[in-house]
C-alpha cells in the first residue's frame, strides 16, 4: 500500500483519538463541578440543621437572652427556605442572590449568639457545649472546604478548556462558556477600595 | 509555597524515573542476550552464522523477558491484599463508626473535611496504639482505601496539624501512589528473579560435574554455566539499580503528597507544624511488621540512617524547608501530656 496513505490514516486516527479523549475529559470535569456544587449545598444544609441543637443546649443557660435565641431560629428558617428555593431552580440567579442574603443574615445572627455565649462560662465549659462546639467548627470548615473543592474543580475545567488545542474544539463540543467560581457575600466590599479619612 | 508548581515538578520527576526504570529493564534484557552475538560480528563468520546467532539472541531475550514478566506478575498479585490487611497487621483498630473519645470524634471530622477538600470518599480509618506521630494510607483505589493514624498524632497535634497530615495521606490515595509503588515492587522483583534464576542455574550445574561426561555435554555445561553467570550478574546489578529508582520515585511522591496537602488545606503551617513536631517526637512504629510498610508512612519509621540512595522518604528538614522557606531550623517540642 501507498506509504503516504498509511501515514495519513495513522495521523487521522491519532487525531480522532485525541478528540474523543478531549470530549470525555471536558464532560468529566464539568460533572465534577456539578458534584462539587451539590456538596456545598449538602454542607450548608448540615450547618442549618445543627443550629437548633445549639439553641436547645444554650436555652437552659441563657434564660435572659430570649431575643437573641429567637433571632437565630428565625434566621435559620429563612435560610433553609432560601436553600430549598435555590435547589428547586438551579439556574435562577435571583434565587442564588436571595440565598446569599438570607445566609448572610443567618451568619450574623449566629455570630451575635456566639458573642453572647462568651459571657456565660458555665455554658462554655459544659461537655455538651464542647462537643457541639467541635461539631460547629467542623461544619464551618466543611462548608469552606466544599467551596474550595468547587473552585478547584472550576479551575481544572477552565484550564483544560482554555488550553491549546482544546480551545478550538471545546465550543463545538458544547462547552462554550467558562465556569464561574463561587462568589462571597463581601466580594463587592473587597472590590471597592476602602476610603481612608484622617 | 506554590503547590501547583511543586506538584508539576514532582509528577515530572516521577515520569522521568519511570522511563529510566523501563530503560533499565530493556538494558537488562539486551545485556543478557548480547553474549551470544559478540563472537559473530567480526567479519570471519558468514551470514548464516550471523542469522543463527541473532535468532538465538531473540530466543534468549524472550526467555529473559518472560522471566521478568512472570516474576513481576507473581509479586503483584501477592501484594494485592488490600488496605485493611495492612492496618490490622500494624495493630490498628477501626474507628469509623466506633468513636470512643472526643479526640477520635475530632479525627473523624478532620478526615471528613479532607475527603471534601480532595474529592475522595471517606476511607476506613484505623487507630494505631503508638505514642509517636505517624500516619499511613493503603489500598489501591478510593473504594478500598484505608487511613491509619497513631494515638500520638491524634493527641499531640493541633487540629490544623492533624488536617495537614490527613491531607497528605489523602493525596496518596488521590494520586494512586500505592498502586504505583506496588507496580515498582513487582518490577524489582521480576528483575531479582532473573538473578535468582542465574544463581540457581549456576549452582545446579556445578553440582552435576561429578559423573564423567562426553565432550558434547561439557560444551552445553559450559554454555549453561556462562548463561548462569550472565543472568546472575545482570539480575543482581539490575535489581540494585531498580531499587534505587524505586526509592527515588517514592521520595518524589512524598514531595507531591506534601504539596497536595498544602493545596487541600490551603494552610502550609499545618503540615509544617506536624513535621516540626515529628523532628523532636519521632515517628517510629512499634509493631514488629512496621518495617515492611515503611514506604506507606507519613514519615519514615526509623531515624534516617538510610539518608542514602534507598531512603523511601526525603530528609525531614528538606521537606519542612520546601513548605516553609522561612524555617529557623528548630523542631517543636510537642505539648506535655
Amino acid at each position: 500500500m501507498n506509504t503516504y496513505l498509511v501515514v495519513n490514516l495513522v495521523l487521522l486516527g491519532l487525531c480522532a483519538f485525541y478528540c474523543m479523549y478531549l470530549f470525555n475529559s471536558l464532560v468529566a470535569r464539568r460533572n465534577e463541578i456539578k458534584n462539587a456544587f451539590a456538596q456545598v449545598e449538602v454542607q450548608l444544609k448540615r450547618r442549618y440543621d445543627l443550629i437548633p441543637n445549639l439553641v436547645a443546649i444554650a436555652k437552659g443557660y441563657l434564660a435572659h437572652e430570649q431575643e437573641t435565641l429567637e433571632a437565630v431560629i428565625a434566621a435559620r428558617n429563612a435560610a433553609v427556605a432560601g436553600l430549598e428555593a435555590a435547589k428547586a431552580q438551579p439556574g435562577s440567579a435571583n434565587n442564588i442572590e436571595q440565598l446569599g442574603l438570607v445566609d448572610s443574615t443567618f451568619c450574623n445572627a449566629v455570630e451575635r449568639l456566639t458573642l453572647t455565649m462568651e459571657a456565660y462560662p458555665e455554658l462554655k465549659s459544659s461537655q455538651n457545649m464542647q462537643q457541639l462546639s467541635e461539631e460547629l467548627s467542623s461544619t464551618e470548615n466543611r462548608v469552606s472546604f466544599a467551596r474550595q473543592a468547587y473552585n478547584d474543580a472550576v479551575l481544572n475545567y477552565n484550564t483544560l478548556k482554555q488550553s491549546f488545542p482544546a480551545l478550538l474544539l471545546a465550543p463545538s463540543f458544547g462547552h462554550g462558556s467558562d465556569a464561574a467560581p463561587l462568589k462571597f457575600a463581601d466580594t463587592l466590599a473587597i472590590k471597592v477600595a476602602p476610603k481612608i479619612s484622617f | 509555597m506554590n503547590f501547583f508548581e511543586q506538584q508539576r515538578r514532582a509528577r515530572h520527576q516521577t515520569a522521568l524515573l519511570i522511563v529510566l526504570m523501563i530503560i533499565a529493564v530493556l538494558c537488562l534484557i539486551a545485556l543478557t542476550s548480547m553474549p551470544f552475538i559478540i563472537g559473530v560480528f567480526d567479519g570471519q563468520h558468514d551470514s548464516e552464522a550471523k542469522s543463527k546467532a541473532l535468532h538465538t539472541t531473540g530466543v534468549v531475550a524472550m526467555i529473559v523477558s518472560g522471566i521478568v514478566l512472570l516474576g513481576s506478575l507473581f509479586k503483584f498479585f501477592q501484594l494485592l491484599g488490600g488496605g485493611k490487611v495492612i492496618a490490622e497487621k500494624l495493630g490498628g483498630r477501626p474507628i469509623n463508626d466506633n468513636m470512643r473519645t472526643p479526640d477520635e470524634r475530632r479525627l473523624m471530622n478532620v478526615v471528613e473535611e479532607m475527603a471534601l477538600a480532595s474529592g475522595v470518599t471517606v476511607p476506613a480509618v484505623y487507630l494505631l496504639p503508638d505514642e509517636t506521630i505517624n500516619a499511613f494510607a493503603a489500598g489501591f483505589n478510593p473504594k478500598d482505601a484505608v487511613i491509619g493514624v497513631t494515638q500520638g498524632a491524634m493527641s499531640l497535634l493541633t487540629r490544623e496539624e492533624l488536617q495537614g497530615v490527613i491531607a497528605h495521606e489523602f493525596s496518596h490515595i488521590y494520586n494512586g501512589d500505592m498502586l504505583l509503588n506496588t507496580r515498582l515492587v513487582a518490577t524489582v522483583h521480576g528483575i531479582l528473579v532473573v538473578g535468582l534464576t542465574g544463581a540457581y542455574l549456576l549452582f545446579g550445574l556445578t553440582k552435576s560435574k561429578k559423573s564423567k561426561k562426553k565432550d558434547d555435554e561439557y560444551f552445553w555445561l559450559l554454555v549453561g554455566m556462562s548463561m548462569g553467570v550472565v543472568l546472575c550478574v545482570a539480575g543482581f546489578i539490575g535489581s540494585f539499580f531498580a531499587n534505587v529508582i524505586k526509592a527515588a520515585v517514592s521520595r518524589q511522591r512524598e514531595f507531591l503528597a506534601d504539596a497536595s496537602a498544602v493545596q487541600f488545606t490551603r494552610n502550609p503551617q499545618g503540615i509544617a507544624g506536624a513535621l516540626k513536631k515529628i523532628g523532636s517526637q519521632g515517628s517510629t512504629l512499634s509493631s514488629p511488621r512496621a518495617k515492611e510498610f515503611s514506604h506507606l508512612y507519613f514519615s519514615a519509621g526509623s531515624k534516617t540512617f538510610f539518608k542514602s540512595l534507598f531512603a523511601t522518604h526525603p530528609d525531614l528538614s528538606e521537606r519542612i524547608r520546601r513548605i516553609d522557606p522561612q524555617w529557623d531550623g528548630q523542631f517543636t517540642e510537642p505539648p506535655a501530656q
